[in-house]
């Protein structure tokens, strides 16, 4: 299947914006992110029924229990996978498998009154947690305990008994030396070692003859001496390795039998895993929602879009930056195609990037950045803006335009959105006029939506809803110019103060506008010039 | 006596800093162990710094493993964790990486030996330290790194123990020197003027201050001319010159060719880059330093032998270190020599 909208469409749209902004806390959360499905006509239920968790969720966006519990999931994906495999896991792992069971227990009761969203139902593992901590100390910290197994906790009591016994040993050996040798400077260490340097030769003497200790080690300036073993602490000795060795033997055994346990649950701990998964990406988007203002949008089945005072989160956060405002647009896609006239600088190509976007967050199941907004979901969204790159590839301004139009009218009957800026703007007014009314026609009576905005006011037919920037037009010009004289360089921000950005049906009566004109005054181009371009327009 | 005695008392944290690799740090670290063995003091350890060191196991010299008994909380790589015998009862893996995996917090319960490899920056090192005391550890041991790194925050632990070796020369006199001045830096004074140590707090770069307490803040381009634009603004009223970052042997040498000779004041002794003769001859020539953050050496070990071969008689070295540091205690920890 085609995907919904190519990178580039992506980038021209700023979605970035938005997605970026969308960020989960656990690693299930993270990876449901990057598996996020878009819908597409025939999935509205389950559109809708995603808002309708979004909107159960809202609840607990700030819960700090939820919060936390996903602060600490850790993703335990490869240790359960490895159990699977009847692989045994590590005394880390099982460390691991047993926080995140006591963990997801934690919010197991937060969403005990959910009734409708199975996706984020969390399956109870409390037999896991008893599994993991045998004398219910509800601790998190673990070890292979000598609760495990009766064999384990014998040969542990056994070797510490040995342990003990070989210390007491030693003990008594060394407390005899250090009584015997007081006064010669001798040092023995936790096991018994006495490092002696070489140039105390009185010592080392009565310590070689010393049959209690021997020579260990060596090296160039003193001489190690450890405790000779008696029989008796030798046999204990080697008692203590055996034991030892069973030891190994029997913890092994405990976590081969943990590891299988753990592995006879996958599914359990998988379900677990999405629904972790899916609270945190909710939450992420609903986090998302409130720093950019946005709404739940209402889904309808037939292919419409409804906009009111919609923002496009990009522009905003670069006006905003600046210290300027931002004026929302309100618009409405009912028929097949729409097309915007109006004057430079008037936001045109901001508002078909405001459609896209707001349109791409609904197909993503996100809040959108509107005060409302009605949607009937698109299959394929296009958008057709001039940019540098096409040209970087050597395609001129007017031949990237086509090559993409082209891809673009592939799906023009297949309930796409399709958003059209400056068509034919980069090629001469004549031919650049017929391409342009021609193309109108060709979408006006397609299974699409398309917005494009034109300079050619006439380029429009009938079946066409025809909208125009409310421009500079109710403002007094003279007004502005007295502005601009006290301020020669604000031109751009004088204009952008002044412009209503908003949409008004196009006012079909007058002829020839002047708003380029007049920005082109306001903007600084020479009296002269504007003058003669005035009487031209006129004569037209 | 023992070192670990009078450091549990007074202290909740001790750094073990090496002079040089094979200085004898982790037989250091064994030693006070021990000690703390027989004197019942339930110990944290852990490990800041390490630069590969424990990886590198091709040149791995003679390293003794580190024995614990039961009790004893440890914070190590992940990856560590089943290298040693010791039984460890997990207690936490935490947030903070190293080169061989998450930090994670045990507890042994039963003795044997581990191996350890802690946070990689002082920053962690503070965090780590804090939840070894919270799982009820009474002192810290912090095995630092052989360079100068891990010391660089004293904010880590209260005090340290320097470890140093003949492996630094095979000249005795330059190991005695250089340890000598190791020691110098890192115990400079704390600031007298008791106004000028809370001001200290908000200094963040380098600047001049007065007797009227005034911070003058040079708009300082280039480390290199740091000091010439400092001293340029230096005059008779001038009483502290602050230098943050490094302070190397160039800078210390401007300082004291301007007129007016103010005492240089630095956050702590690990700032300075130099050696111990252009040290000593600008402290000859008059230079006065003072530190917001005095490092508490709390003792000295030393190792006569180095790896290569040769060794110094562990009396001679014992007597020689004792005499150019002082006060601090000197013990070789392999031949049991103190003074």
């Amino acid at each position: 299947m085609t995907p919904f909208m190519s990178k580039e469409t992506g980038n021209k749209l700023n979605v970035d914006a938005i997605f970026d902004r969308i960020n989960p806390i656990s690693p299930y959360g993270k990876q449901q992110k990057k598996d996020m499905p878009v819908y597409r006509p025939g999935q509205e239920h389950l559109l809708k029924e995603e808002y309708g968790l979004m909107s159960y969720m809202e609840k607990y966006y700030v819960d700090r229990e939820v919060i936390s519990v996903l602060n600490h999931s850790k993703d335990i994906g490869e240790s359960i996978n490895r159990a699977v495999n009847g692989e045994v896991l590590s005394v880390v792992e099982l460390f691991e498998v047993k926080h995140f069971a006591m963990n997801t227990m934690r919010i197991l009761k937060t969403f005990r009154d959910n009734k409708f969203y199975d996706s984020i139902r969390i399956e109870s593992l409390m037999d896991m947690v008893d599994l993991l901590d045998p004398a219910k100390e509800r601790l998190s910290t673990f070890y292979i305990y000598d609760d495990y197994s009766e064999a384990l906790k014998e040969v542990r009591e056994q070797k510490n008994e040995v342990n003990h016994e070989l210390k007491r040993l030693t003990k008594n050996v060394k407390d005899r030396l250090l009584a015997e040798y007081k006064g010669m400077g001798l040092r023995l260490s936790l096991k018994g070692d006495a490092h002696v340097n070489k140039s105390e030769e009185r010592l080392l003497q009565r310590l070689d003859e010393d049959h209690r200790v021997y020579r260990s080690s060596q090296s160039v300036t003193s001489i190690v001496f450890s405790i000779r073993h008696t029989e008796e602490m030798s046999k204990l000795e080697v008692t203590y390795n055996d034991l030892k060795a069973k030891e190994e033997d029997e913890e092994y055994a405990v976590m081969a039998k943990l590891s299988k346990a753990i592995g006879e649950r996958q599914e359990s701990f998988r379900k677990n895993f999405e629904a972790l998964g899916k609270i945190d990406l909710v939450l992420a988007k609903l986090r998302q929602a409130k720093g950019t203002n946005a709404i739940m949008p209402t889904i309808v089945e037939n292919h419409c879009i409804r906009i009111t005072n919609g923002r496009h989160v990009k522009t905003e956060e670069v006006q905003k930056k600046k210290e300027k405002s931002y004026t929302p647009v309100s618009i409405q896609l009912d028929v097949p195609t729409t097309s915007i006239t109006g004057a430079n600088m008037g936001g045109k190509t901001v508002t078909l990037k405001m459609i896209g976007q707001i349109a791409w967050a609904v197909a993503m199941g996100l809040y959108v950045p509107a005060e409302a907004c009605t949607m009937g979901l698109s299959n394929y969204l296009f958008i057709s803006i001039g940019d540098e790159q096409s040209v970087e590839r050597g395609l001129s301004t007017f031949g990237a335009e086509i090559e993409n139009l082209a891809k673009a009218f592939q799906f023009v009957n297949d309930r796409s959105l399709i958003l059209i800026d400056e068509l034919a703007g980069g090629t001469n007014p004549m031919e650049g006029y017929g391409i342009t009314r021609s193309v109108i026609e060709f979408l006006s009576d397609k299974d699409s939506l398309s917005v494009i905005t034109t300079h050619f006011d006439q380029a429009a037919g009938d079946k066409v809803q025809r909208l125009q920037v409310a421009g500079l037009k109710k403002i007094d010009l003279k007004q502005l110019e007295a502005e601009l004289i006290e301020n020669p360089d604000k031109g751009m921000d004088i204009i952008s103060e002044n412009m209503d950005y908003r949409l008004i049906p196009a006012d079909l009566g007058e002829t020839v506008p002047k708003d380029a004109i007049n920005i082109a005054e306001l903007m600084g181009m020479q009296k002269e010039i504007i003058e003669r371009a005035k009487k031209y327009v006129e004569g037209m | 006596m023992g070192l670990i005695e009078g450091l549990n008392q007074q202290y909740q944290s001790i750094a073990i800093v090496g002079l040089a690799k094979n200085a004898g740090k982790t037989v250091t670290l064994n030693y006070l162990i021990e000690e703390a063995y027989e004197h019942n003091i339930l110990l944290g350890l852990t490990s800041t710094g390490r630069d590969g060191e424990r990886l590198d196991l091709v040149t791995d010299t003679e390293k003794p493993t580190i024995f614990v008994v039961e009790g004893t909380l440890i914070a190590t790589a992940r990856s560590l964790i089943e290298t040693g015998d010791a039984g460890l009862e997990i207690l936490e893996v935490t947030e903070f990486t190293s080169p061989l995996g998450h930090i994670t917090l045990c507890r042994v319960k039963e003795e044997g030996t581990v191996q350890l490899a802690g946070p990689t920056n002082s920053k962690d090192a503070i965090k780590i330290r804090d939840k070894l005391l919270a799982y009820g550890a009474e002192l810290v041991l912090l095995d630092g790194a052989i360079d100068r790194k891990a010391v660089s925050a004293p904010g880590v632990t209260d005090a340290c123990v320097v470890s140093t070796g003949a492996v630094l020369s095979r000249d005795i006199r330059k190991v005695v020197w250089q340890t000598s001045y190791f020691i110098t830096i890192l115990t400079l004074p704390k600031v007298t003027d008791s106004r000028m140590l809370e001001m200290g707090k908000e200094l963040t770069s380098s600047s001049v201050i007065d007797d009227q307490y005034q911070i003058i803040t040079p708009d300082v381009k280039t480390s290199l001319g740091k000091v010439n634009q400092l001293m340029a603004v230096v005059n008779e009223k001038t009483k502290y010159v602050y230098l943050s970052g490094a302070v190397t042997t160039a800078m210390m040498k401007a300082l004291m060719m301007g007129k007016h000779k103010p005492t240089l004041l630095i956050d702590n002794g690990t700032q300075i880059f130099s050696d111990y003769f252009n040290f000593n001859s600008l402290v000859k020539k008059g230079l006065k330093i003072e530190v917001l953050q005095p490092i508490e050496v709390k003792g000295i070990t030393v190792n006569p032998v180095a790896p290569v071969g040769y060794s110094f008689d562990s009396e001679t070295f014992v007597e020689k270190i004792k005499e150019a540091v002082g006060d601090i205690p000197v013990i070789d920890v392999l031949g049991g020599i103190e003074r």
